[in-house]
């Protein structure tokens, strides 16, 4: 058997050709999804539906039937620096195909509310090339055959809102921090911790261009909005059962937005004006406070509004 | 309930929330005047009562006490006074390794971070600037009169290469003994040595694999002597082969021929380049 140095062989380049396919779930929440758990406590289930065609997968691969295959599932959460293979099960290569259906462990939800990708990898444990004098077939152990993934976030797309949990992702260039001790005296106005609420960071994937040199005031009134507004929404989806908290958020946020009238606020064709006026309709001039009864009650709609508008804006941006 | 993806200690109990400090307004405002070469108590310190610095942010969660802060620096003080470590005292270059060793086992031991907090710049940054002002000084003096410790501040900040940050990670990845306790005859490894693995994020993020790459280099050459060479060569051809390989879906025995087989590779690779180098003087 070759060893591991030579790792150059035959792999199917599309997954339809060898009917590989992966779908997930967590709990009953098919993934990729926007619907966020409600819950960073606990664990939910985490199960995967596969379907290979075993006999094309060979076929392609030029291995013979008599190759051990196994299927491994393997998790990677960037934000909480992880990576594992969380599964293993061997494939029948008798079988013409080979089908799994089933709870394959418990997730934190903490692992899935950071974001995960789940990759599905065929890999062959003991490959019986079926011509031997090939040099592209794979002849040694651990070799990936072939792979499909799912991720549970989508930031390379633009319909998720630029903030990020509180991970304090490397990739963080700006963040808004609320002074809560505006009497100075030392003690924190705001006792109590708002998780994601009082910290939110951009994803500068999506927005570095708003903060790189030469970015313009424009850009940072616009991400200062951006953030009041998922300031808003995470504190109703979080804290709306809060009144106090809600009003001293208001306030906070109040101070944020009063820093002085930007000259870009009249420019129709800016983002910054699309923005803001998205979120002053949104929130028809009613405070907070007044706006956390419709918030409550459909949280997630809210949440999903929110990031279809700022998708609408990035598209205004991305065409200027 | 089904059983869990993650060993329990992966994803915390029951851990506690650290305070954060943002790393720009430690080395544009609080290290303004000290360059960051700090051996005494700052104002900006943590106390009982007091987080410290104003611009100190608490994240949500169930928050640490600042009296339970001031515990922790003791204890791991404490920890290091036994090994014959004393604040802001020269250590001797053969004690370094050591120091980074009982460092981050009393971390680990005593740290109960949040999962999510694990990755976090600031935190790193306010445990080291506010609670451990003294380390990264006492880890990495200055060389001479008037010149930096921490050049770029990478041993005061929370980045990759923070005094508490490295080795709590290697603590806690390996164990308190680098995973010596398996391997009794074997150097334990070294800081460039562990900077290669651990700086390569998708090896050093890989609990199961680096542990074994760790295995693979002490079943191998479990002496010093010019194995940081080999070992960054070892990292690097992993490292390229994880795309096409799945290292872990491999049996024990399989997965350990498979690394020996690059181990041999890399030391042949290391020798060649040492060998352009003595032709090349």
């Amino acid at each position: 058997m070759k060893s591991p140095v030579s790792p150059a062989f035959y792999a199917p380049r599309d997954n339809s050709m060898i009917g590989f396919t992966l779908n997930a779930k967590v709990g009953d929440i098919e993934i990729p999804s926007e619907v966020l758990l409600d819950s960073f406590e606990g664990e939910s289930e985490l199960s995967v539906n596969v379907q290979l065609n075993t006999d094309a997968l060979l076929e392609r691969c030029h291995l013979t039937a008599d190759s051990k295959l196994s299927l491994v599932v393997h998790l990677e959460c960037d934000k909480l620096a992880i990576q594992r293979q969380v599964f293993q099960r061997n494939i029948d290569t008798r079988r013409a195909r080979f089908t799994l259906s089933e709870v394959i462990g418990a997730i934190p939800n903490l692992v899935y509310l950071s974001g995960f990708t789940l990759e599905g990898r065929v890999v062959a444990l003991k490959p019986v090339p079926d011509d031997g004098d090939d040099p592209l077939i794979c002849g040694f152990a651990g070799a990936i055959l072939a792979r499909n993934s799912i991720s549970a976030y989508r930031q390379d797309q633009a319909n998720i809102l630029p903030i990020e949990w509180v991970t304090f992702a490397d990739n963080r260039m700006w963040q808004v921090e609320f002074d809560f001790d505006a009497d100075g005296d030392g003690v924190y106005d705001l006792e109590v911790p708002l998780y994601a609420a009082v910290r939110l960071a951009l994803d500068t994937r999506y927005f570095s261009h708003c903060f790189g040199p030469g970015a313009l005031g424009e850009t940072r009134a616009l991400a200062i909005a951006l953030l009041g507004a998922a300031l808003c929404t995470e504190v109703l989806l979080y804290c709306g059962e809060r009144p106090e908290l809600v009003d001293q958020l208001q306030s906070a946020f109040q101070q944020l937005n009063d820093r002085g009238r930007p000259s870009w606020i009249d420019d129709t064709s800016s983002l910054g004006y699309h923005l803001l006026t998205w979120f002053s309709k949104s929130t028809d001039g009613r405070p907070f406070k007044t706006l956390s009864a419709d918030f409550t009650d459909s949280a997630v709609d809210s949440l999903s509004r929110l990031r279809a508008d700022f998708a609408s804006a990035a598209a205004i941006r991305g065409n200027r | 309930m089904t059983d869990p993806l993650f060993p329990r200690h992966v994803v915390g109990a029951d851990p506690k929330v650290f305070p954060a400090l943002s790393k720009s307004y430690v080395t544009k405002v609080l290290f303004k005047t000290s360059g960051g070469v700090v051996t005494s108590r700052p104002t900006y310190a943590v106390t009982s009562t007091q987080y410290g610095d104003s611009r100190v942010v608490r994240p949500a969660g169930t928050l640490v006490s600042p009296q339970r802060l001031v515990e922790l620096r003791e204890t791991v003080l404490d920890d290091l006074a036994k090994e014959g470590f004393v604040p802001t005292s020269a250590i001797q270059g053969r004690d370094v390794a050591k120091w980074d060793r009982v460092l981050g086992a009393s971390l680990v031991a005593n740290l109960d971070i949040a999962p999510y907090q694990r990755q976090s710049e600031d935190v790193w940054t306010y445990l080291t600037v506010c609670a451990f002002w003294e380390f990264p000084t006492w880890r990495f003096p200055p060389r001479s009169s008037g010149q930096k410790g921490d050049k770029d501040f990478s041993r005061s900040v929370g980045v990759p290469r923070n005094v508490l940050r490295k080795c709590w990670l290697r603590a806690w990845t390996l164990g308190p003994d680098l995973l010596t306790n398996e391997f009794p005859t074997a150097a334990p490894l070294g800081e460039d040595e562990l900077v290669n693995l651990f700086e390569r994020t998708v090896l050093g993020n890989n609990e199961d694999l680096v542990k074994d790459l760790v295995r693979t280099i002490y079943r191998n050459q479990p002496r010093q002597t010019g194995r940081s060479e080999v070992i960054r060569e070892f990292a690097k051809l992993v490292l390229r082969r994880t795309p096409s390989i799945a290292f872990l879906a491999l049996s024990e025995v399989d997965r350990a021929a498979a690394l020996d087989v690059l181990f041999t590779r890399a030391s042949r690779l290391a020798n060649r380049e040492r060998e352009d180098a003595g032709r090349s003087r």
